[in-house]
């Protein structure tokens, strides 16, 4: 009966449950993908004999990066669940068989998603062997093996079992009452050391002093990449520190300001009021995304030969295709929020045609930020390497491309997608 | 005598749910009816007699089946979607059980909507919005996000965003149903002097017969159709509300007894 009802709930949450399947399709992919490179031959590495080289070390973290992503996409798909999981409660579940619903679902996307994962996986695999001999000019051939295969699946079994710790925990931490209302539900997501950091930060500084010092926190390391490119990565996390405080105390105080300014504009009050959201919701992918990016492009001059470099870049653009996906995910599975929004901007008088203008400007504005955030942090950091003449301009080309096209692809996905929740299920 | 103008008019007016599919469900049947300039016409009836639908159906906010509906002469399903949004924000004022505030707003935005659509100046919406939040008693919060207020604060946004406009009808579904009684009194006071005072047109679906003892006409809907109407005339609230708990106990009485 639980398993049947999870399916069925599967069934009609088909945004939600779409979207963590992607999830898990897109991961195992990554992770099986990496996984088989580390262990070919042709690389001349194997994962348990792993001596720190750049492969294993590629492999890892992808694998974590996939990991934290699932982490992530369950979190919101759980927090989805939550008047289902209220309705349980209320009838006399346990947290037995809550567990056991959850995981039901859970088990059911992994076990659909991993065949998918590596047959995509298998495909792409003979495409970077072809890669990586055109660029080394060293011909090379990646074979699959069952350890990488294995290695994938117990990884995957270890998120699973990880989401389902998880998510008791935030049944456990919630009473019915709470998960029937959203809006009281405590995630426990956020770093509590980091939260109470910034509210330390925080404390006794007049606005002013207080956004200043945030826009020091973000710019001085920017800076400092030119004055000692080799210590980026640890410039960049403190600059990332300041851009996290930089959105909550100026970017978010300006566009209310900038709201309040332009109130007679319908339209702009309710996209900004929109992006707004958006910016908050999607703040910690922005930030890890940023950072991927930053670490890569320094483990990228860190490089000695031309198998590793190629590594790196296929690494890095597999991860901004990962963590843009993730972004996009996150965006599409909130919309179904979203209907239940416009549908009161209908009554009370928003027009279709200005509905949709004021989608594209959403999605425009919040992709730009997102967009000119990366390009800032990759620009300056190449810059100061190429000053520095550890980076080639072709690579930076590379670089900036491989940043900028998967938000590009994401952004025509999401509108249309977009587009289409709101106004198909208007009708 | 001057004939009063009429606003609203439902003419043969079906609603079917699932149309054409096995599921199919009529909840309401061939309905007539019409609402004149400054009535408060208050609805009331038993869970699931189509009150909700009645209401959505009549006032744009869904679309009939069968049948038509008029809104100053004008048949609804004549009207453009452009025609129909214009209505909207220059005529009606929604007030909903379960509020309808967007949390992705503040309440200040979210009360300021209908006139920002209507190209009102930014200083009368400033002025309007905070005289009607001192009026309901949340201008403290106008700065927060719906879901950081309470329940009965978020119906007062929303009451506050419904009438903002100075709209021609307001219609509301259950405007009381998470208010105190102070609160749902002072909303009742508020309504009734829009209606008095300034002519607005009200139609309001509710539970409580004391609340609907505000009308001035009452209509009971059971089971997709006009069951029975009420005129409250020149008799007192005490005797209209009477009048309408007889009714209600009638009607009750006749479900029980089936």
């Amino acid at each position: 009966m639980i398993i049947h009802d999870a399916f069925m709930s599967l069934k009609n949450d088909m945004i939600h449950s779409f979207f963590y399947w992607l999830t898990f399709v897109i991961s195992s992919m990554f992770i099986f993908l990496f996984l088989v490179v580390s262990m070919s031959d042709a690389v001349g590495v194997t994962f348990v004999q792993a001596k720190g080289d750049v492969a294993t070390n590629l492999a890892v973290f992808s694998s974590v990066l996939c990991m934290v992503e699932i982490v992530f996409a369950n979190d919101f798909y759980v927090k989805s669940k939550s008047r289902e999981l209220a309705v349980r409660l209320v009838c006399g579940a346990t947290y037995v068989q809550l567990a056991q619903y959850l995981l039901s679902q859970t088990v059911f996307l992994v076990a659909v998603a991993i065949p998918a994962g590596i047959l995509a996986g298998t495909i792409c695999i003979p495409l970077i062997g072809l890669l990586m001999s055109n660029i080394t000019g060293t011909a090379m051939s990646i074979n699959i093996t069952g350890e990488a295969l294995i290695w994938t699946i117990c990884i995957l079994g270890f998120v699973v079992f990880w989401t389902l710790i998880l998510n008791l925990s935030f049944a456990y931490r919630n009473s019915a009452a709470q998960l029937l209302n959203s809006q009281t539900i405590k995630t426990g997501s956020s770093n509590p050391f980091l939260t109470a950091f910034l509210e330390d930060l925080n404390k006794g500084k007049q606005g002013t002093i207080s956004r200043m010092i945030a826009l020091g926190m973000f710019l001085v390391p920017i800076g400092l990449f030119y004055y000692s490119p080799s210590a980026s990565m640890i410039f960049a996390a403190v600059s990332l520190v300041g851009l996290n405080d930089l959105i909550k105390n100026l970017a978010m105080p300006y566009l209310n300001r900038h709201i309040e300014k332009h109130i007679t504009d319908s339209e702009k009050t309710g996209y900004l009021g929109f992006v707004r959201h958006d910016l908050k919701i999607l703040k910690t992918n922005l930030l890890l995304l940023i950072v991927t990016s930053v670490l890569l492009i320094t483990i990228l001059v860190s490089t000695t030969t031309a198998t590793d470099a190629v590594l790196v870049l296929i690494t890095y653009v597999a991860m901004s295709t990962l963590l843009s996906m993730a972004i996009l995910f996150r965006y599409s599975s909130d919309l179904s929020f979203r209907k239940k929004y416009y549908r009161t901007l209908s009554h009370i008088g928003y027009m279709q045609d200005s509905e949709k203008r004021m989608i594209t400007k959403e999605v425009l504005t919040f992709y730009g930020v997102v967009i000119a955030l990366i390009l800032f942090y990759v620009i300056n950091l190449s810059a100061s390497l190429i000053i520095g003449g550890n980076l080639s301009v072709t690579s930076t080309v590379v670089l900036l491309i491989s940043a900028v096209i998967p938000e590009l692809i994401c952004m025509i996905i999401n509108r249309s997608f977009y587009m289409d929740v709101i106004f198909n299920s208007k009708k | 005598m001057e004939e009063k103008k009429v606003v609203l008019e439902a003419r043969n007016m079906k609603k079917i749910y699932n149309y054409q599919t096995p599921n199919e469900f009529e909840a309401l049947h061939n309905i007539n009816f019409k609402v004149y300039e400054g009535e408060f016409v208050g609805i009331m009836g038993p869970s699931g007699s189509g009150k909700s639908t009645f209401i959505n159906n009549i006032s744009t906010i869904d679309e009939c089946t069968g049948g038509n509906v008029f809104i100053n002469g004008k048949n609804v399903r004549a009207m453009t979607a452009n025609e129909i949004g214009h209505f909207r924000y220059e005529n009606l004022g929604f007030i909903f059980q379960d509020f309808n505030l967007l949390d992705t707003h503040t309440m200040y935005e979210n009360i300021a909507m209908p006139l920002a659509l209507a190209h009102v100046s930014k200083d009368k919406i400033e002025a309007r919005v905070n005289e009607l939040a001192k009026e309901m008693k949340i201008d403290m919060l106008l700065k927060k996000y719906p879901n950081e207020c309470s329940g009965g604060q978020r119906q007062r946004a929303s009451i506050c965003r419904a009438l903002v406009n100075n709209p021609r009808i307001i219609v509301a579904d259950e405007p009381t149903g998470n208010l105190d009684s102070v609160n749902s009194s002072e909303l009742l006071k508020i309504l009734q002097e829009l209606n008095r005072n300034n002519g607005v047109t009200i139609v309001m679906v509710t539970h409580d017969a004391l609340i609907a003892s505000y009308s001035s006409r009452l209509i009971y809907i059971k089971d997709g159709n006009i069951e029975s109407e009420l005129v409250k005339g020149e008799s007192s609230q005490d005797e209209y509300f009477k009048k309408i708990v007889e009714l209600n106990s009638r009607e009750s009485m006749e479900i029980l007894t089936k």
